[in-house]
């Protein structure tokens, strides 16, 4: 019995061997709403369908390979034959039998894609892990994922694909949708910066005061983002009914204001406690050190204090950034816009397609930041 | 230089200092030693204002320091404290250069003073663009000296500054302290618990206990005429009479004639260094020389024993 030293792989493998065999590939349904029929991938090309099956048969191999470098090789090389291989196979599987059909007719992604795709995902993500992989080399392996598949957008592969004619239907205002999610949690993001760094001032003078503030952030964080979103409907437009000064700067009960105001709201608590560990965090002796030698509070805080709490400073604005671009989605509901849009139009048509289409940049974007906090953290210098 | 007036300070317990007096004066090395916990921390730090005293005055140059804005004050002061306290986030030299650039000093002042620092205190120039946590533990204390002496401040006060050291490296900082003393004349008031750092650095020494002040004077007289037991123990207890060699140079008995001893010592290394010698070469006098080699005279053990004899019945007066 020869030994298996990858065992994610092996996993992997497997579930990508049953999915091509007991899942649909492929949905063809004659138009929206009717119902489809399921179509394998073992009806697409030879040349796609034997990529993956290779693709698939190397990963089950490869995870009894001794060599740990070679192995997380041949993993990448793998994955992507793989990756590429379902996604030509789907778009040309798509070409073929929507030319046969109705106009109207739909193809879509099945289980057996998604499947193949999350193999393909986790093979890279392992093989980069058992390989430890650095920052440089995980992006620039990224990069070239998301480059060839950009490559084979633009080249009309996947045009015959339920999502790219959705997308084809909404792309006059996908960007406009996608800019405003940004501004919202940007926006939000600012403002809930400005705030948070006064709390933690206020936070740091007393323990009684740091659990009392603390304990009503953690409260607010309980509240469901659309209960959240709904109250603050009410007071803002009293607000706008008193003082017309306000809807006309914008500020109403629907619409931008209260979902910034709600993405602050959620913001606050992982911002003060990050900041507020951070700083609490900083040696008493540094702390002590610099008051003797003759620095006043400000300088204390500014040279010493923040410098030293920056990277947890920076851990907590990636956690409220993420947790924003995630909450942003339900403003939707009262009319704030942003990618959230798509995702309840979508369900409201029943067309999961325009669903994923407001899902997916929602993650992309979440990752993209997550990413970008983790590259600001690696660039803070390190001083042992 | 530094005056105490009847201070005393509790934090909410009992007094952690109780009506404390004591005068510091201009140019002299003034430890303040006792037990963990007995206050002379506190002392320390209300000297520079980082508490403030419930009772009593504290005078600064002749200033109370109630009167001077506390940072203008800490700015003219050195303080090094015992974990060092280094700012890890800066290089070794932007922490020496702390309170001088706190003070505007110009760039070209700041790379001029840094080079004597560099020099005074012997720091190796490539430790000068590290970062502290990449120094040992003695080097961070020294760079730790080289901050508190940076403005060149005329009074530096330090808070048990090498207790976290290994022994070499206490002994090497502890010379070094001692020549920068004698170059610069400088007033320190140095705190610790332990009676040899006390006693090889002191020229002033003051013993504290739950708060108050028990004796203070040069170290001789307290060694010589302890005011209480506690005193007499912390000050060595069964090693009292050997300690009591401590102060005292060979200069001090020093034979001016001829001899033909053959075991030199230096006329100004102490009678507890010539005991330990005469005990090591088995011989009962050394030759002295002065600091360039001469032979002056020479030192005999009767004279030692004739000089502890007289202690033996020390006075019992509080000096």
């Amino acid at each position: 019995m020869p030994r298996v030293h990858d065992r994610v792989q092996l996993v992997l493998a497997a579930a990508g061997i049953a999915a091509i065999f007991f899942a649909s590939f492929l949905n063809f349904a004659p138009n929206r709403l009717a119902r489809s029929a399921a179509h394998g991938l073992l009806e697409a090309p030879s040349l796609q369908k034997w990529a993956v099956i290779g693709a698939l048969a190397a990963l089950f191999s490869l995870s009894l390979m001794k060599q740990q470098r070679t192995r997380s090789a041949v993993a990448c090389i793998a994955a992507g034959v793989l990756s590429w291989g379902i996604l030509a196979a789907a778009g040309s599987l798509a070409f073929t039998l929507t030319a046969a059909g109705p106009p109207a007719a739909r193809a879509s992604p099945g289980a057996a894609f998604w499947t193949l795709g999350a193999v393909a995902v986790f093979a890279i993500a392992s093989a980069m892990q058992t390989a430890h992989l650095g920052l440089l080399a995980r992006s620039v392996i990224g990069l070239f994922f998301c480059a060839a598949a950009v490559i084979m957008a633009a080249a009309g592969s996947f045009d015959q694909l339920s999502l790219v004619r959705e997308f084809a239907n909404i792309s006059g205002v996908f960007l406009k949708e996608l800019l405003r999610h940004v501004s919202l949690v940007g926006a939000a993001a600012l403002l809930a910066l400005l705030i948070s760094v006064p709390l933690t001032l206020v936070v740091l003078r007393g323990q009684t005061l740091a659990n009392a503030v603390l304990a009503s952030l953690a409260i607010l964080q309980t509240v469901p983002s659309i209960a959240l979103f709904g109250v603050l409907i009410a007071p803002l437009s009293r607000l706008g009914e008193h003082f017309p000064f306000f809807p006309r700067i914008g500020i109403s009960g629907t619409g931008a204001a209260p979902a910034i105001i709600a993405l602050i709201l959620y913001s606050l608590l992982p911002l003060v406690r990050s900041f507020h560990a951070g700083l609490s965090g900083v040696a008493p002796d540094v702390k002590e050190a610099a008051a003797a030698l003759g620095f006043n509070r400000r300088q204390i805080l500014l040279k010493i204090e923040v410098p030293l709490a920056l990277p947890a400073l920076l851990s907590g604005l990636r956690v409220a950034t993420v947790q924003a671009i995630g909450l942003a989605t339900v403003a939707a509901l009262i009319g704030a816009g942003g990618l959230g849009t798509f995702i309840f139009q979508g369900i409201g048509q029943y067309a999961l397609d325009l669903v994923l289409l407001g899902a997916f940049p929602v993650i992309l974007l979440a990752l993209i930041a997550n990413f970008a906090f983790e590259l600001l953290l690696r660039l803070a210098p390190e001083f042992a | 230089m530094i005056e105490l007036r009847g201070v005393s300070k509790s934090f909410g317990g009992p007094a952690a200092v109780c009506e404390l007096s004591v005068a510091i004066d201009k140019g002299s090395f003034f430890v303040l030693a006792g037990p963990s916990g007995c206050g002379k921390t506190t002392v320390l730090r209300m000297i520079n204002a980082l508490i403030a005293p419930d009772k009593g005055e504290i005078l600064v140059r002749g200033q109370d320091v109630r009167q001077v804005e506390p940072e203008s004050l800490r700015r003219s002061i050195g303080y090094v404290i015992q974990s060092g306290g280094l700012f890890p986030h800066w290089r070794v030299a932007d922490n020496i250069l702390a309170v001088p650039r706190l003070l505007g000093w110009s760039k070209a002042k700041c790379e001029a003073r840094l080079g004597e620092l560099v020099a005074l205190l012997h720091i190796k120039p490539a430790l000068i663009d590290r970062y502290p946590g990449q120094l040992s533990g003695g080097e961070q204390q020294r760079i730790g000296v080289a901050r508190a002496l940076a403005a060149d401040p005329d009074i530096i006060l330090m808070d048990e500054p090498f207790a976290a050291l290994d022994p070499v490296s206490r002994t090497a900082l502890q010379d070094e302290l001692r020549a920068i003393h004698a170059q610069t004349g400088k007033t320190i008031v140095f705190v610790t618990h332990d009676m040899d750092e006390a006693l090889r650095l002191a020229t002033g020494l003051g013993l504290m206990r739950e708060g108050r002040l028990l004796q203070s004077g040069s170290p001789a007289s307290l060694l010589n005429a302890p005011g209480c037991d506690f005193v007499r123990d912390f000050l060595g207890g069964k090693d009292l009479p050997l300690r009591q060699l401590e102060p005292v140079p060979v200069r001090a008995l020093l034979r001016r004639r001829w001899t033909s001893a053959s075991v030199a010592i230096p006329a100004d290394a102490t009678l507890k260094d010539a005991l330990r010698m005469m005990l090591a070469k088995h011989c009962a006098s050394l030759l002295v020389e002065d600091e360039n080699g001469a032979r002056i005279g020479e030192i005999r053990l009767s004279d030692i024993l004739a000089r502890r004899d007289q202690n033996r019945h020390p006075p019992k007066s509080q000096a």
